[in-house]
């Protein structure tokens, strides 16, 4: 019951960041630099290890929606946190992302529950995911691979250091 | 709503992945107007590709008509020139000119053909229910083909060429000298004929143009014959003896028309008198 709630407020507080001072920021800069932050995928990131998978589906996609909304894309972003969330599941369950001792049933993807190595791991890998698909969607011309991998990779680094100060922070443990 | 819920929950992980994203896909394509106009002119690019080559296609089954229907207008437009006129000059009282229909051309598919040997015959698929009748020219799109011998009511036999007996009234062009082209049957040359009777004062060069002369009631001035391939002349004749190379080959015609004289009765009540 503390994770739901914990969980409902981190939502909160990631779609107002990203919507109220994030999309401001990128805004901002636009015409200069391909920089745009996307830093709520990482609630996907952090739903604890038990969430259902359908579940976690649906939520990125009502969570995707909402952040649609405010940016006005319909789709684009929650196209891309649909295929972030699949991948989460593909990516924690490969062998060399599996702990000795395997996940305990109670554990969150936390720097607190699986250390500092294995979380950026995982979140190198589904960011990329994420910002890639989310440029192919919003590009949407296949043949741009250039401009599709030009946007994605400054938005990926700028995002990961966001992401990384955030965690280093903070220090979320649900 | 919770039996939506436990629906999507027995779909697999990968089926409702893909249900998702196709949803925010449709949602994109249809709320975004920047990857809408992207996707419709994708849809479009492929959708013309695929309408042109069924139109491809389709004109290809069309073929066959489609030619009828040009021979048909060849033909129309081959009655329409000049040389398919008669040209009425009215000199009693002011100059003023009539034109009178002289010749028309009726379009006609070849059926049947062989070139074996000394006398070569075609059939057409025209005859007398169209207006073919015996003595009538016959010509091709580049060259003459022959005289038909006789026509049944939809069909005629067609001498051509390629015939002992066939006499074509052929000139020079650009000069006025004609004499009449033949084929030796001896030769079995279905490339060449031999203009005979060009009186010798004149030589003319290699590669001159054979035209039909137009004295004959058989073809209107001006049809393209051949050219001059080889000019000899034998001692003591008084006429060149000229191998002409035949523009058309007749061995592959497909089509051919039929050329009416419609003053042929005109013609010949004259040499009834």
């Amino acid at each position: 019951m503390e994770g739901i709630v914990a969980n409902v407020l981190r939502c909160v507080f990631f779609y107002l960041l990203q919507v109220l001072f994030l999309k401001r920021l990128s805004t901002g800069w636009e015409g200069f630099f391909y920089w745009n932050v996307l830093f709520y995928p990482l609630f996907i990131l952090l739903l604890p290890f038990r969430t259902p998978r359908s579940l976690l589906l649906l939520i990125a996609f009502a969570f995707g929606l909402l952040i649609d909304m405010a940016y006005d894309s319909p789709g684009v972003h929650a196209s891309a946190l649909v295929f972030t969330a699949y991948m989460r599941d593909v990516i924690i369950k490969l062998d060399w992302m599996v702990p000795r001792d395997g996940y305990k049933i109670t554990s969150t993807p936390t720097i607190r529950d699986l250390g500092l190595p294995w979380f950026l791991r995982y979140l190198s890998i589904l960011l990329a995911c994420h910002v890639v698909f989310y440029f192919t969607m919003e590009v949407f011309v296949p043949a741009q691979i250039l401009e599709i991998l030009q946007k994605s990779f400054f938005t990926y680094i700028l995002s990961m250091v966001f992401i990384l100060i955030y965690m280093l922070i903070f220090r979320p443990s649900q | 709503m919770s039996n939506l819920l436990q629906a999507f929950s027995k779909l697999s992980g990968f089926a409702l992945f893909l249900l998702l994203e196709v949803i925010c896909f449709a949602l994109i394509i249809r709320f975004n107007s920047y990857q809408q106009q992207v996707a419709l002119s994708s849809a479009n690019k492929y959708m013309g590709n695929l309408s042109e080559t069924a139109d491809e296609f389709e004109d290809y089954l069309h073929l066959n008509e489609e030619v009828e229907r040009l021979r048909a207008e060849v033909a129309r437009l081959r009655t329409q020139e000049g040389n398919a006129m008669y040209r009425d000059l009215d000199t009693t009282y002011a100059s003023f000119d009539t034109v009178a229909q002289h010749f028309i051309y009726i379009d006609a598919d070849v059926v049947s053909k062989t070139f074996l040997g000394r006398r070569n015959f075609i059939t057409l698929n025209r005859g007398k229910k169209h207006g073919v009748e015996p003595h009538m020219g016959v010509v091709d799109d580049q060259g003459i083909v022959g005289v038909v011998r006789s026509a049944s009511n939809y069909h005629s036999r067609v001498m051509t060429i390629f015939h002992p007996d066939a006499r074509i009234s052929a000139k020079l062009k650009g000069t006025g000298l004609f004499g009449s082209l033949t084929w030796d049957p001896d030769e079995q040359d279905y490339f060449h004929m031999i203009l005979q009777d060009i009186p010798t004062h004149h030589t003319p060069d290699i590669g001159d143009t054979v035209m039909t002369s137009g004295y004959s009631i058989l073809f209107p001035p001006d049809i393209m014959i051949g050219k001059i391939d080889d000019i000899t002349k034998k001692p003591g004749a008084s006429s060149h003896f000229i191998q002409v190379k035949l523009t058309n080959d007749l061995r592959a015609i497909r089509y051919a028309y039929a050329i009416k004289n419609l003053m042929k009765n005109d013609l010949s009540e004259l040499e009834e008198e």
